[in-house]
């Protein structure tokens, strides 16, 4: 279909304006994943809003997040490159139950199991971002993090201006995390026990 | 209340309030740095009659709005798409119009009236799929199947 020339169309308004536009819907990366696939001057303009906070959420038992996972680890991702805000965000164990009663030992084994094999696949995704690419690092679940993550942040990303770290319900391991991130953000981290709301607004 | 002529790039002119005509920053500077009130018509040869009529409508309406804030951050600028009333009832026009009114509000610098415009657009695209966006402002797609595979397989994570 072709239009009469000269009308005024969407396709009008200046690169910045649709950028403004797009702003709109920073928090809505449903509609943001559509306004990439609608055409080439969308995606173009869309991928930087989409990709600036990327925050992979999960149900109990890691459910959905291998997916996500896979999904960022696409060859030759486009969106990579535009990440400032990275981390993963839901609890592996159904929050009221844990750590009041202690675990059964499968159980268990299957957390440790699953923990492993996550910050695996965080490692791999943390080894593509270039060097000072992150400016927050969000980890807001009950999963330990490995201090190859931590080394990992230590070596190549020297530009974090803070993390939000929710760690294990258990105080002993969360002391744990506190120090080595302490340790690798020097004096700049911001350690916080926040929702994710309010992480939204702060990134 | 000193009033001004505008000139549209098709030749009407215009009077209005100089306060009203001050809602956009170009008209306001270009005042300020000639000092006076013109006798003359000032050209805004970007803008045609309708819709320079309809941008003055909005100024009318607007015109005892506070100023903006200061600070530009977009950070700190509410990304909410909520439009009031009367704003609302004013983008209701054919979607020439609507991008017209942009254009003119981006190039006439009204700030307010250009995040109304986007926040429209940005409600007309809100939860519809990549086909529905294409039909509604009729872009066509420039992608090759296995473009849309990749980009899709990309951003699974940030479907729900």
């Amino acid at each position: 279909m072709s239009l009469p020339r000269n009308r005024t169309t969407v396709d009008s308004l200046p690169p910045e304006t649709l950028h403004d536009i797009l702003m709109y819907l920073k928090h809505c990366k449903n509609d943001l994943a559509s306004t990439c696939l609608v055409s080439k001057r969308f995606h173009s303009t869309s991928l930087p809003i989409l990709y600036e906070t990327v925050v992979l959420m999960f149900g109990y038992h890691g459910d959905y997040l291998e997916e996500q996972f896979t999904s960022i680890l696409t060859h030759e991702h486009q969106g990579l490159p535009f990440i400032k805000n990275f981390g993963i965000q839901g609890s592996l164990v159904y929050f009221p139950l844990y750590p009041k009663y202690p675990l059964e030992s499968q159980m268990a084994a299957e957390i440790t199991q699953t923990t492993t094999m996550f910050n695996c696949l965080l490692l791999s995704v943390l080894r593509r971002f270039k060097s000072n690419q992150l400016r927050n690092f969000i980890w807001l679940t009950d999963m330990h993090l490995t201090p190859t993550i931590v080394n990992e942040l230590d070596a190549r990303q020297n530009m974090l201006q803070g993390a939000w770290v929710f760690g294990p319900d258990d105080l002993e391991s969360t002391g744990i995390i506190a120090d080595s991130l302490f340790k690798f953000l020097n004096t700049k981290v911001q350690l916080r026990d926040l929702h994710l709301g309010t992480i939204w607004t702060l990134c | 209340m000193s009033q001004i002529i505008l000139l549209s790039s098709d030749n009407v002119e215009m009077k209005v309030d100089k306060e009203v005509a001050e809602r956009s920053i170009l008209i306001k500077n270009m005042l300020e740095d000639v000092g006076e009130t013109p006798d003359q018509a000032i050209p805004i040869p970007n803008v045609n009659e309708g819709v320079l009529r309809k941008v003055i409508e909005w100024c009318e309406h607007h015109r005892n709005d506070p100023p903006p804030p200061a600070d530009e951050d977009s950070d700190s600028r509410k990304k909410s798409t909520d439009i009031e009333e009367w704003d609302q009832k004013f983008m209701q026009v054919d979607q020439e119009m609507l991008f017209e009114i942009i254009l003119a509000a981006n190039y006439l610098d009204i700030k307010p009236l250009l995040d109304v415009g986007c926040k429209t657009v940005a409600n007309m695209i809100k939860g519809k799929s990549p086909e529905e966006i294409r039909k509604t402002f009729n872009i066509q797609n420039d992608f090759t199947p296995e473009e849309e595979d990749q980009i899709r397989r990309e951003n699974e994570w940030a479907e729900e």
